[in-house]
């Protein structure tokens, strides 16, 4: 088959197995790819109920359906299993080349069950694939382990997923790492690190035939001039992903700042990429096959954080341990997001949970004798950079931190709930929903909780419109069906695996091409749109499963009870009745029950009817 | 013609490779590339290919006369003479040499007839065509 490796591999570390399994062309047609096969093999192969953390939940990875195939941007592979951090529908997707590295090792998705007997990885050559005793990488960072096991296997040019000691640990927001880049949402790291699986090392020397590779040598000459001289794209590789964190602060008033209790961060500007990209990036680096790169990499050279080397901190970064945190520092910017990445545990996560952390202890409900002497004021540089390690080795007060922001919440008791900010569980990315009430409504439906990816809800919000979309009033609740159809694209662009920095030239019109040259599946536009709406409401299915309803499409208390403080946005919140409002006409939009579950109407009408049947749907 | 290599600015994308790969066999494959990059650390790729010799090691060391150093500075390999006995990887002082996988003969970088495609496609110049 045509742009495929052709097998989907399934590894039973509890059995020690490994078997293989034909790709079929109808499921390959049907659901593409990435997130397409991702979302599929969990809604069959985990029953409802399964513990997030038990030997019974499946780690999935599937790489995207153009990875490896030249398609400019299609760099991103995702993970898959039930989430230890929501219980809902876990995804974190990154732009490794192990995703192409597993197709041209012959495989589409690598399917992990069982718990192994002792720490163990996954080692993948082309066909051979064995799993091997790992003690001798438990406790390692990230970069340590890629090393390790690049050396064991003799091989430089390896390509490695691992977890850092955060996801052995079991931290419910732990990442995954590979290529120096993260998977970084959902703590699917937790799921691996349950599994006792510490990394998966991939190595594919096989040809990725193409359908049209005359086709796809002209669709790259054409597109590569479009991309690279493309202003987002332009504006993307000079200063990485942050370049707007200015006009997020002073235009429009919605960066939360300080746990949320401020929508704009008086000390942006040394946190900005502006500020530090000239004094501090010593190159750009890209994804896999990416060519508008905008990963900048950060290194310190004198003073108490120097010999720091990160690649980032990208613009979520920015917010969650810069603004989030009240940190202006850059220098503690980029040693927090290094220390992210080498323990393995995600920023936003990170920030939000230490944000909360510094709240509580303003108001006196954590104090110095919780957290062994720590002064938890927001700015203190010293306090997150120790409450990241904490976090990630689950010691003193770390231990209530790692289980995520909800968890930790709930177990502090004291009505908390009214500061902890997350939705489903899942902690916010960089924001403030106050101000940017479809991104609101985006927040509160996604199939993984607070995720400013399913949607990116906020293109027509903030750029003056996106595709077929005019610009929408930010500040009201009404026009916001745009999202069901943004979500939807979104999500093809997660079955295809091309990055979503790319959305502001890739549009739906264009793509079909690109299936053709790497495929030969004949999509129109139709065809496509309707694919990202299948594969988005076979998410919201698995979610259905679990007892997921309109009950929990909520927002954090925070944003529904208190207006912002000032600024562009001042007096700005979203009530009960506009969130209400919105659901009503998501879920119209989306064709779905007022409840918030897809009906067996349009479950059939997206060739889903097996899923309205497992969900006994009238 | 020359490829010029500044390791400075290679992003690590990787197209370089499976581009070279599309153009020469047809198929995406970096196993089948003559340039490859190795991403060694957060901070550092190194991207590997021929530089043309003014003097090439690697046609000094074949033993069966299968490697020709062309007008155009690329290196022609006699796919006939070579025996895949692996002296010219060894002589080359850029690493840039490798075995094709399926065919079992050196694979050495023929600049594209002219038009070398990994630097084509280099988006910062790590590669050039000086």
């Amino acid at each position: 088959m045509y742009g495929y490796g052709g097998k989907l591999l399934y590894v039973d570390l509890s059995r020690g197995e490994v078997r293989e399994r034909e790709l079929d062309a109808g499921f390959a047609q049907t659901y593409g790819g990435g997130n397409g096969f991702g979302a599929r093999l969990l809604y069959d192969l985990v029953k409802a109920g399964t513990d997030p953390l038990g030997p019974k939940n499946c780690l999935i990875f599937t790489p995207g359906a153009f990875c490896g195939s030249l398609v400019p941007e299609a760099s991103k592979s995702g993970f898959y299993a039930r989430s230890p951090l929501t219980g809902a529908f876990g995804e974190a997707m990154l732009g490794s080349g192990i995703g192409a590295e597993l197709k041209f090792a012959g495989y589409d998705a690598l399917v992990v069950l069982g718990k192994a007997k002792r720490w163990s990885y996954l080692w993948i050559d082309d066909g051979e694939v064995s799993i091997r005793d790992a003690p001798h990488l438990v406790g390692h960072t990230t970069s340590e382990t890629l090393k390790i096991i690049r050396k064991d296997l003799s091989d430089k040019d390896l390509m490695v997923a691992c977890i850092g000691p955060a996801g052995e640990r079991l931290v419910r927001f732990a990442c995954i790492d590979s290529d120096f880049r993260q998977a970084g949402r959902t703590g699917l790291g937790a799921v691996m690190g349950s599994k006792r699986l510490k990394a998966i090392a991939v190595r594919g020397s096989q040809d990725l035939e193409l359908a049209d590779a005359k086709l796809m040598e002209k669709l790259l000459v054409e597109w590569y001039d479009r991309i690279t001289t493309h202003p987002s794209a332009i504006g993307d590789i000079k200063y990485g992903t942050g370049e707007f964190i200015g006009t997020l602060n002073e235009v429009h008033g919605v960066f939360p700042t300080r746990n949320w209790q401020d929508s704009a961060f008086e000390g942006y500007h040394t946190i900005a990429p502006q500020y530090w990209v000239p004094k501090y990036s010593i190159k750009t680096k890209a994804c896999h096959t990416c060519i508008k790169p905008c990963s900048k990499v950060f290194v310190i050279n004198e003073g108490p954080y120097a010999g720091t080397v990160v690649d980032g901190p990208e613009f979520e970064t920015q917010y969650s341990l810069g603004a989030n945190v009240g940190n202006s520092d850059p220098e503690v910017l980029a040693k927090a997001n290094e220390l992210c990445d080498e323990l393995g545990i995600d920023t936003i996560s990170a920030g939000v949970v230490i944000g909360w952390a510094m709240e509580c202890y303003g108001r006196g409900l954590i104090t110095e004798k919780d957290t062994g002497g720590l002064k938890l004021e927001f700015g203190n540089a010293e306090a997150i950079l120790k409450l990241l390690e904490l976090i990630a080795k689950r010691q003193g007060i770390g231990d209530l931190l790692a289980d995520g922001v909800r968890n930790a919440s709930n177990k502090l008791g004291k009505g908390l709930e009214a500061f902890a900010l997350h939705v489903k569980g899942l902690e916010p990315p960089a924001y403030d929903a106050r101000g940017l009430k479809g991104v609101g409504l985006a927040f509160a439906v996604s199939t993984r909780g607070a995720c400013h990816l399913r949607a990116c809800a906020y293109a027509p919000e903030l750029s003056g419109g996106w595709w077929k979309f005019k610009r929408v009033d930010r500040l009201s609740a009404k026009g916001k069906r745009y999202v069901k159809t943004i979500e939807d694209v979104m999500s093809l662009y997660d079955v295809m695996g091309v990055c979503k920095f790319s959305r502001h030239f890739y549009f739906v019109e264009e793509l079909p091409d690109f299936f053709k040259a790497v495929h030969g599946f004949k999509f129109n536009t139709k065809d496509l749109l309707m694919l990202g709406e299948r594969v988005y409401n076979l998410e919201r299915a698995f979610n259905a499963r679990e007892g997921f309803t309109r009950k929990d499409d909520v927002l954090p208390s925070r944003v529904m009870n208190e207006p912002i403080r000032d600024g562009p946005s001042q007096g700005s919140v979203i009530t009960q009745e506009e969130l209400n409002q919105m659901l009503d006409d998501y879920y119209a939009a989306r064709g779905w029950a007022k409840e918030g579950v897809p009906t067996r109407a349009k479950l059939e009408e997206l060739g889903l009817k097996d899923i309205a049947d497992d969900l006994k749907l009238g | 013609m020359r490829l010029l290599v500044n390791k400075n600015v290679c992003t690590g994308c990787r197209v370089c490779a499976l581009v070279c790969s599309l153009w020469h066999d047809g198929v995406c494959n970096p196993a089948k590339s003559r340039v490859r990059i190795e991403r060694r650390s957060v901070a550092l790729d190194i991207p590997y290919a021929c530089r043309q010799c003014d003097k090439p090691p690697c046609v000094e060391a074949c033993p069966v006369g299968a490697l020709t150093k062309m007008e155009l500075g690329s290196i022609r390999v006699n796919d006939k003479l070579c025996t895949a006995c692996g002296l010219c990887q060894t002589a080359c002082p850029f690493d840039a040499i490798r075995m094709h996988p399926a065919k079992h003969v050196a694979m050495i970088c023929d600049l594209c007839g002219g038009d070398p495609q990994c630097a084509k496609y280099c988006v910062l110049g790590a590669l050039k065509v000086g």
